[in-house]
C-alpha cells in the first residue's frame, strides 16, 4: 500500500488511514446535507421565502366603551402616539437622533440611550423597534382627550437639554405672564433669594436662562397649542415628525390606544379595569391575544371581555420594497382572504353615575361621634329598581382608581394600595356578610307559610330564650314582652324568632331560604359575585365539616347569624321581591349592548327571577311590618324616615349582625374595630309602590338603626330630590 | 489517497500550502461580503490579523523544532495561567472569554488548542512506547486534557471546551489505547457532559438551545419557519440562506437573506458563502478543507519523531474538528454550540492559532519532524 523509509512512519499508518477515513465520512455527510438543502430542497425553500415577502399583520380594533344609563362615559379609549426607531433603516444614527431630539425635545440621557440601543443591536434585532420613553403629543391633550387649541401668540419657554425640565423666565419687575397654571394664576412662591419662583402647579421661574440643576444654558422651545382645560402648552409632535420624514428616515410613529376611566373611583368596582395579558392567557388564546394586548380584569371589563374587545382583523403587508413576482406568490395572494376587524361593542350599564356620586358622598359625609380619621372605612351601598331589576347604584368603600391599574402605577401609589388596611380591591356589594336581622322576614314568611304562626300568634320575650341549656339573648336585655309577628319585626325581637325557628326546624328553614328565596346562590348579575352561604343539617359551615348538627344553630340562623352569609345584592333582590308582592326581579347591571354603528345588539328586558309562592295576605303582613319599622316611633328603623320629602314614605328593616373577627399583626384601633357588628339597613320607597330598593352595609359599622339608617335616609332623600328614582334613560 | 500518504514527495507540501492559501483568500473575501450585509466592521481587522499571522507562521516554520519541544510544557502552563486569569477580569456579557492586551482582545481558549497539542505530544514523546495504553498510564494526559476543558467550560464556552476535549482524546486515541480503555474513555466523555448538565455547569441558555434544536423532530418545517423560537432563529435563518443559494448561488452582493443572522461574521459565515456561491462554492470549500486536513495527516505520518507526529495530529485535528462541528451546526444537524469556522470566521486569536499551526506543519513537513 505504501512505501516507507523508517519504522516510525509505519507505526502510524493505520491510525492515519483510519482518521482519513473517518474524516472523509464526516465530510461526506456534510456535503450530502448541503446537497439536500441546496439542490434537492432549494426550490422549496425559495418558495417559502417568497411567501414571506408579504406578511400577514393584525389589526387590533378599538375596545368598546362603557357608559352609564345616561350615556356618561365610564371607560373610554384615548389615542396615544409613540415614536419608534428601526435601527436597520437609520442612515446616520447620530444625525437622526440629533434631529429628532431637537425637534421634539429629547433630553441628553434619552438621546444617549437611543444611540446605545441602536449600536448594540445585531442581525435580526436591527429590525426590531426601539421605542422612545415618552409619549408623543398629537392633536389632543394627552390626559384630557380634548382637542388642543392653537395659541394666538406662540408660547416660548425654556428647556434644559440635559435634564429635560421646562422653565419660564421671570421678569421680576413686570411679573410673569403665566399661561400654564390655571389653578391659582399669578401666585408665585419665591425661592433662592429671589432668583427662582415656583407657581401652584410646580412650574419653575428663573431670572436667567441657566438650569438650576445642572448649570446648562437653557434652550428656547416654542409651543403653539394649548389644552383648554389645563392650560398646558404643547406642540403637535406627531405632525412635526411626519413633516420631516426626509430628515428622520427610520423613525416612525405608532398610534395606539390606552384605556381611560374619567370617573376613576366612582365606577371602578362594577366597571373594573384592563391591563396587559399574561403569558398563560396568551398561550391559551393565541389566535386572539399577543403579548402587549390588554385584557379586562374585574367587573364588566372582564365579564364582557369578548363583547368589548371586538375581533381582530388581518391584512397583508409587504416586507420588502420590491416584491419579486413569482407564480407561488400570485397563488397565495389570490387565495388570501383578509378578515375585517370588528370594533368592540359598547356597553351601557344600568348604573347612574349621579347616584354613585350620591352614595359616595353619603359615606364620606357621615358624621359620627367615633374618633379617628374615617368613621366608615368599609361599606357598601346598592340601589336597585325593584320592578326591572336594574342596578342603579353599586358603591363599595374603600375603592380604587381604575386608571392607576390600567396604566403604569408609580411606586408611591402602589405602596398605598399594598399598605391599605381595608382591602380596597374588594367589591363589598358582592361580598357576603352575616345579614343579621334583615334576614328575619324570611323566617317570618316561612313560619306563615307553614301555618306554624299566623298574624295573631304571640310569644313572650323576656329578653332571652333558654334552649338546650344555652341562653340565647334578645338584643333588648329587658325583653319586649308579649309580641306578635308584626311587633316582632317592628321591634326586631330576637326571641320571637328563636321560638319560631325552633318550630320550623333547620331542614324546612333551609328549604325556604335556599330553594324558595334563592339565597346561597348567585343572583345572576353579569359581574362576579359571592354566593353567600345557607347552612343545612348536613353542612353547616362552608369549609369545615362537623360531626353533629347542633339544633341551637337553627336559632342563630333564624335571626341572620350563625354561618349564614348573604351579599348586599342578594338582600336587595330579596327585598325587591317582598316589595313587589312576591315577584322577585332578575338583577342585572348591563342595560344594553350596541355596536359602533349604534345598532342595538342586546337589550336587557326586565324579567322575573322567581315568583315567591306565598299567600298575598302573608306578604302583605310583612310589608306592613316593614312599613311600621320605619314609620312607627318604636320601630328600630325610624331613623330611616325621610325628612326632606314628607310625602314619600319608606319601608325598611334594620340589622345589626355580630361579626367579631380577629386579624394578626394589626393596630389596637383596628383590632377594636374588627370586633364591632356589621350595620345593615335595607329599605324601599315609596312604600306603597316601590321605585327603588336601597341596601346599606357598614362593615363593622355598629348599629343598623343608628348607623346605617341615617345613611340610607340621606341617599334616598337625595335621590328623590333629584328625581333619579324615576331612572329615565338618557341619550346613548 | 493512500498514494499521497505514502509518497516521500516534497511536492506534497504544495498541496497543503495551496489549499491553505486558497482557504485564506476565500475566507477573507467571504468575510468582506458578510461584513457588507451585516455591518460588522471587521474585515479590515481580519486582513491585518492574516498578514500578522503569516509572519508568525514563517517564524514557526523556520524555528528549530527542538526548541518548540522544549518550551512545550512552559507554553502549556502559561496558557493555563492566562486561561485562569480571564476570570479575574470583569465579565463581558456574562462570559469570561477574552482578555484585553494592548487594546486588543485575545481569546486564550483558541490558543489553548494548539498548546494542548504541544503538551500532549511532549508527554507522549518521553513515554515508553507501549503498544497500547491502559487507563492508569493515561491519567496524566487525560488530566492535561480535562484541565483546560473544564476551565473553558466554566467561561462558559461549551463549543470550544468540546473541541479541546476532542483534540486531547483524539491525540490519545491516535497514540493507541486498549480496547477496554477506549470504551471506558468514550463512556466517560459521554458521561461528563450530561453530568455537567445536571450540575448546572452548562448554563440554561445552552440547555434551551438544545431543546430548541430538538423541536425539528416534532414540528414540521413550515411551522418552525414561521415561528422560530428565539434561540432557534439563527440556525433556521442559516438553513434558509444556505438553501436559497441552490446550485450556483445568487451572486455577489445579492444574498440579502443573511442579513438576519446576528452572528454572520463569526459562527455563521458559511451562510454568506452558500447564498452567494451556492453548492458549487460550498463544494470547493469542503474540498479545500479536506485536502488540507489530509495533508496534515500525511505530514504527521511522515514525521520521524514522535513529537512531530503528535503535534501535527493535534494541529490537524483542531482544524478538522472545528470545521466539522461548525458545518454541522450551521446546517442544523446539531444544536448551536458556538464554534467558529477556521480561516473564515472573524477572530484574531483563532486565525493566529491556525497560522501558527500551519507554520508548524510546514516545519514538520520540511524537517520530517526530526529534531
Amino acid at each position: 500500500m505504501s512505501v516507507f523509509s523508517s519504522d516510525k512512519r509505519f507505526e502510524y499508518r493505520t491510525q492515519a488511514s483510519w482518521s482519513v477515513l473517518v474524516l472523509g465520512v464526516l465530510f461526506s455527510i456534510i456535503l450530502a446535507r448541503f446537497f439536500v438543502l441546496q439542490i434537492v430542497r432549494g426550490n422549496e425553500y425559495r418558495r417559502i421565502n417568497q411567501q414571506s415577502q408579504v406578511r400577514e399583520r393584525r389589526i387590533v380594533p378599538q375596545r368598546g366603551q362603557i357608559t352609564d344609563r345616561k350615556g356618561r362615559v365610564m371607560a373610554r379609549n384615548i389615542t396615544t402616539y409613540r415614536a419608534y426607531i428601526i435601527p436597520h433603516r437609520i442612515k446616520g444614527p447620530d444625525q437622526t437622533v440629533e434631529a429628532l431630539g431637537d425637534l421634539i425635545g429629547l433630553a441628553e440621557p434619552e438621546r444617549r440611550r437611543l444611540l446605545v440601543r441602536m449600536e448594540e443591536t445585531r442581525g435580526s434585532e436591527r429590525f426590531n423597534r426601539i421605542y422612545l420613553s415618552q409619549q408623543l403629543v398629537g392633536e389632543r391633550c394627552p390626559d384630557q382627550d380634548q382637542p388642543l387649541k392653537a395659541l394666538d401668540d406662540p408660547h416660548h419657554h425654556y428647556w434644559c437639554p440635559k435634564c429635560g425640565r421646562t422653565f419660564e423666565i421671570w421678569n421680576k419687575r413686570e411679573g410673569s405672564q403665566i399661561i400654564r397654571c390655571t389653578r391659582r394664576p399669578n401666585k408665585l412662591v419665591i425661592r433662592n433669594e429671589g432668583r427662582m419662583a415656583i407657581d401652584a402647579c410646580g412650574m419653575e421661574y428663573l431670572t436667567e436662562p441657566v438650569c438650576p440643576y445642572d448649570g446648562r444654558s437653557l434652550q428656547t422651545r416654542t409651543s403653539r397649542l394649548v389644552c383648554p382645560s389645563t392650560g398646558e402648552t404643547f406642540n403637535n409632535e406627531v405632525a412635526l415628525i411626519e413633516s420631516r420624514k426626509d430628515q428622520l428616515q427610520g423613525v416612525y410613529v405608532e398610534t395606539d390606544f390606552r384605556r381611560d376611566y374619567p370617573y376613576g373611583t366612582l365606577g371602578s368596582m362594577p366597571v373594573g379595569y384592563v391591563n396587559e395579558v399574561n403569558a398563560r392567557e396568551v398561550d391559551d388564546q393565541r389566535d386572539i391575544y399577543r403579548p402587549g394586548d390588554r385584557i379586562g380584569r374585574r367587573g364588566v371589563e372582564r365579564a364582557l371581555e369578548a363583547v368589548l374587545r371586538g375581533r381582530n382583523g388581518t391584512y397583508l403587508d409587504l416586507r420588502r420594497r420590491n416584491v419579486m413576482p413569482d407564480i407561488n406568490l400570485v397563488h397565495y395572494l389570490t387565495r388570501y382572504r383578509p378578515i375585517a376587524a370588528l370594533p368592540g361593542h359598547h356597553v351601557m350599564l344600568t348604573l347612574d353615575l349621579e347616584i354613585q356620586k350620591i352614595l359616595k358622598g353619603a359615606l364620606r359625609d357621615y358624621e359620627s361621634d367615633r374618633q379617628g380619621e374615617d368613621p366608615i372605612p368599609a361599606a357598601a351601598i346598592v340601589v336597585i329598581q325593584p320592578h326591572t331589576g336594574a342596578i342603579l347604584g353599586m358603591y363599595s368603600k374603600p375603592t380604587y382608581d381604575a386608571n392607576h391599574w390600567a396604566n403604569k402605577m408609580s411606586r408611591a401609589i402602589k405602596r398605598r394600595y399594598d399598605q391599605h388596611e381595608h382591602a380596597p380591591m374588594i367589591n363589598r356589594a358582592t361580598t357576603s356578610y352575616p345579614p343579621g336581622s334583615v334576614f328575619k322576614p324570611v323566617t317570618a314568611l316561612a313560619g306563615l307559610d307553614l301555618e306554624i304562626i299566623d298574624e295573631n300568634t304571640e310569644f313572650e320575650c323576656p329578653g332571652y330564650y333558654e334552649y338546650q341549656h344555652r341562653r340565647f339573648r334578645c338584643h333588648k336585655r329587658r325583653g319586649h314582652g308579649v309580641m306578635n309577628l308584626h311587633k316582632a319585626i317592628v321591634n326586631s325581637c330576637d326571641v320571637y324568632f328563636y321560638k319560631l325557628a325552633e318550630l320550623i326546624g333547620i331542614d324546612r328553614l333551609h328549604k325556604y331560604t335556599y330553594n324558595t328565596f334563592g339565597l346561597g346562590q348567585n343572583t345572576g348579575i353579569e359581574i362576579s359575585e359571592s354566593k353567600g352561604w345557607v347552612p343545612s343539617r348536613e353542612k353547616y359551615f362552608p369549609r369545615r365539616t362537623v360531626k353533629k348538627f347542633k339544633p341551637g344553630w337553627t336559632l342563630s340562623m333564624a335571626v341572620g347569624q350563625g354561618s349564614l352569609l348573604t351579599t348586599p345584592i342578594q338582600i336587595a333582590q330579596l327585598y325587591a321581591g317582598i316589595a313587589n308582592d312576591g315577584k322577585t326581579p332578575r338583577l342585572h347591571i348591563v342595560d344594553r349592548i350596541v355596536d359602533d354603528k349604534h345598532r342595538v345588539l342586546y337589550q336587557a328586558i326586565p324579567s322575573i327571577h322567581t315568583e315567591l309562592p306565598f299567600k298575598p295576605e302573608h306578604v302583605d303582613l310583612v310589608q306592613q311590618a316593614l312599613f311600621d319599622t320605619v314609620n312607627d316611633d318604636d320601630g328600630t328603623g325610624h331613623y330611616g324616615q325621610l325628612q326632606k320629602q314628607t310625602d314619600v314614605l319608606v319601608s325598611g328593616k334594620t340589622g345589626t349582625a355580630e361579626a367579631k373577627e380577629g386579624r394578626a399583626g394589626v393596630s389596637q384601633e383596628l383590632r377594636e374595630w374588627l370586633l364591632r357588628d356589621h350595620a345593615w339597613f335595607v329599605g324601599y320607597a315609596p312604600a306603597t309602590r316601590a321605585e327603588i330598593v336601597v341596601v346599606v352595609v357598614l362593615e363593622h359599622g355598629g348599629s343598623g338603626g343608628k348607623d346605617a339608617a341615617p345613611i340610607f335616609r340621606t341617599v334616598v332623600e337625595t335621590i328623590f330630590e333629584r328625581g333619579l328614582n324615576l331612572a329615565n334613560r338618557g341619550q346613548p | 489517497m493512500s498514494r499521497f500518504l505514502g509518497q516521500e514527495n516534497t511536492t506534497a507540501i504544495w498541496w497543503g500550502l495551496l489549499a491553505f492559501l486558497a482557504l485564506n483568500l476565500m475566507g477573507l473575501q467571504n468575510l468582506q461580503h458578510a461584513d457588507n450585509y451585516a455591518n460588522c466592521g471587521v474585515h479590515e481587522n481580519q486582513l491585518i490579523w492574516t498578514i500578522l499571522g503569516f509572519s508568525i507562521a514563517m517564524i514557526a516554520m523556520i524555528m528549530d523544532l527542538s526548541i518548540i519541544m522544549r518550551i512545550a510544557p512552559i507554553a502549556y502552563w502559561l496558557g493555563i495561567f492566562i486561561l485562569v486569569s480571564v476570570f479575574a477580569l470583569p465579565a463581558h456579557k456574562g462570559t469570561h472569554r477574552w482578555i484585553y492586551l494592548f487594546g486588543l482582545s485575545v481569546q486564550p481558549s483558541e490558543l489553548m488548542k494548539f498548546l494542548l497539542a504541544l503538551m500532549m505530544a511532549h508527554h507522549f514523546k518521553f513515554r515508553k512506547a507501549a503498544e497500547r495504553y491502559h487507563l492508569r498510564a493515561l491519567a496524566l494526559p487525560i488530566f492535561y486534557t480535562l484541565l483546560p476543558t473544564m476551565l473553558v467550560l466554566v467561561e462558559p464556552d461549551l463549543g470550544t471546551a468540546m473541541v479541546i476535549c476532542l483534540i486531547g482524546f483524539g491525540i490519545i486515541f491516535f497514540e493507541g489505547v486498549q480496547t477496554r480503555t477506549f470504551l471506558a474513555l468514550v463512556g466517560f466523555v459521554l458521561l461528563v457532559f450530561p453530568l455537567a448538565w445536571k450540575w448546572g455547569v452548562i448554563r440554561t441558555y445552552q440547555k434551551d438551545r438544545i431543546s430548541s434544536w430538538a423541536r425539528q423532530f416534532s414540528t414540521p418545517w413550515t411551522d418552525i419557519a414561521r415561528n422560530p423560537d428565539d434561540l432557534d432563529r439563527q440556525p433556521v435563518n442559516s438553513i434558509k440562506a444556505i438553501a436559497i443559494g441552490q446550485r450556483a448561488g445568487k451572486g455577489r452582493g445579492k444574498g440579502r437573506e443573511v442579513r438576519y443572522l446576528s452572528e454572520l461574521c463569526t459562527d455563521f459565515v458559511v451562510a454568506a458563502l452558500a447564498v452567494e456561491r451556492g453548492f458549487q462554492g460550498c463544494l470547493i470549500m469542503l474540498l479545500l478543507y479536506f485536502i488540507y486536513v489530509t495533508w496534515g495527516l500525511f505530514v504527521a505520518q511522515n514525521a520521524t519523531d514522535k513529537f512531530g507526529v503528535l503535534v501535527a495530529v493535534g494541529i490537524t485535528a483542531s482544524l478538522a474538528i472545528q470545521v466539522i462541528m461548525n458545518l454541522f451546526m450551521v446546517t442544523r444537524m446539531i444544536p448551536v454550540v458556538g464554534v467558529t469556522l477556521p480561516l473564515f470566521s472573524y477572530g484574531g486569536s483563532a486565525l493566529i492559532t491556525n497560522m501558527i499551526g500551519f507554520g508548524v506543519l510546514l516545519n514538520i513537513a520540511r524537517s520530517r519532524g526530526s529534531l
